[in-house]
């Protein structure tokens, strides 16, 4: 029985290997290449209205970043901690608040330029460094994108501009929050920003 | 004059740095909340009103090509003290190129507008004392947000005060208003390359305090870490 289910364990692992998909640096690196030229097309293209492109480059997001992922590193232990209406809420609000967030700042779109480097894989991470060169400063930015494995596809984990990691950022903000206040005030929190940013528009 | 200063500043960075040398420190560790988010408050208002008006008449007036030589010019004049930080931290390569930064922009580029030396493969990267205390393993200390200055930590805030007698520029100037004139410049260059990223981070931001210490404390660890070394240009 003992040999069995050892047998069985070890003919789960190799079916799971097998059938998983690997993530490698070289890889990660297309993928980010893709998305940044499609993000880039939207934001240049003169015939459409602000509203529309940050519509389309929600789309993008929504799609290529790991959502339910970083909303629940971003809240570190209130998640466990909160009960399951509040998680669901949370995860409603959490969403469009990013989404609204990364497309607004991705519309600003001014003839930068990029060049991809040194892709890498740090653990099971793909790490691509994009430097930003912006012809109107001339100042050089480096943004890492961190990729990971989201059920059998390249997603985007973190965004990291020059050693400032968005998801670091974001759980020290939200538990000074939750920390002041509670759980609940965050989600309300969340929402009214989400208002703000969509009548903004 | 100068003499005197040295001696009596040295003992008090000395156990002032004893003093913030105690224990590390996480992200969100910060046990002068109370005061930093006042002076956190007081900072904003200063800046809505008056700081950030400022550096916003001085882009609006100024076209890029002008402000990206001012900006040269104030770097420039960080170079001598990145130099001594990097002797300090024992990065003798480090500190020969800024250097040679300082000397090959000084003459060919012109007083510092020209920032010839990355043409020529010199690539730039700011240090001070605060990064060398940091490579001699002291630790940052409590997060501290300074009046004006914005976020630093006891550790920075002792090698701010270091830094000017550290600066060799101060020497070379050898009069306290105009070097405080210098430095009030730098601020404003710095200020009006960080007017986009401030702005998002407010419009962005749930907790503004929460998201600047972070910040600043991410940054930090990269800059003493070298992080994409050569390639930062922006300080914070």
């Amino acid at each position: 029985m003992k040999r069995f289910l050892r047998g069985l364990g070890a003919a789960m692992v190799i079916t799971y290997a097998s059938s998983s998909f690997a993530i490698d640096a070289n890889g990660a690196k297309t993928f980010v290449d893709k998305v940044a030229t499609q993000v880039i097309a939207i934001a240049k293209d003169s015939n459409a209205s602000k509203e529309a492109k940050q519509k389309r480059i929600e789309a993008i997001f929504s799609d290529k970043v790991d959502i339910n992922f970083v909303a629940k590193f971003v809240l570190g232990k209130h998640w466990r901690e909160a009960t399951p209406k509040q998680q669901q809420d949370y995860l409603a609000a959490y969403k469009p608040f990013i989404l609204k967030n990364y497309a607004n700042k991705l519309t600003k779109y001014s003839g930068q330029t990029y060049v991809l480097k040194n892709p890498h894989m740090e653990d099971d991470i793909a790490v691509v460094t994009m430097e930003i060169d912006d012809p109107a400063s001339g100042n050089k930015i480096n943004v890492d994108y961190r990729l990971a494995d989201g059920a059998g596809k390249y997603r985007i984990n973190d965004i990291v501009v020059e050693g400032v990691s968005l998801l670091t950022t974001q759980r020290s903000e939200f538990a000074s929050i939750i920390e002041q206040h509670d759980v609940d005030y965050l989600i309300a929190a969340l929402q009214k920003q989400v208002s703000a940013l969509a009548s903004a528009n | 004059m100068k003499t005197i200063v040295i001696k009596k500043i040295l003992p008090v960075v000395a156990s002032a740095l004893a003093l913030v040398a105690c224990a590390t420190h996480d992200n969100n560790d910060d046990p002068l909340e109370g005061f930093n988010r006042g002076m956190f408050a007081f900072n904003r208002g200063v800046d809505t009103y008056l700081i950030r008006p400022i550096a916003w008449g001085y882009r609006a007036i100024t076209p890029q090509v002008v402000r990206d030589h001012v900006g040269n010019v104030s770097d420039n004049l960080y170079e001598p003290l990145s130099m001594v930080s990097a002797f300090l931290e024992g990065d003798i390569q480090q500190g020969m190129v800024n250097f040679w930064r300082f000397t090959i922009n000084t003459t060919v580029g012109l007083g510092g507008i020209n920032d010839v030396a990355t043409t020529a493969g010199l690539k730039a990267r700011t240090e001070d004392i605060g990064q060398a205390f940091a490579s001699w393993g002291i630790d940052s200390g409590p997060y501290l947000v300074l009046p004006i200055l914005g976020p630093s930590n006891g550790r920075d805030a002792v090698g701010r005060v270091a830094g000017w007698f550290a600066n060799p520029v101060t020497y070379a100037v050898d009069d306290t208003w105009t070097s405080v004139g210098i430095a009030a410049g730098q601020g404003l260059v710095e200020r009006e390359r960080l007017l986009d990223p401030i702005d998002d981070v407010y419009s962005s931001s749930l907790d503004p305090y929460a998201s600047f210490r972070s910040i600043y404390n991410q940054r930090r660890k990269a800059q003493i870490n070298n992080l994409h070394s050569g390639e930062d240009k922006h300080r914070l």
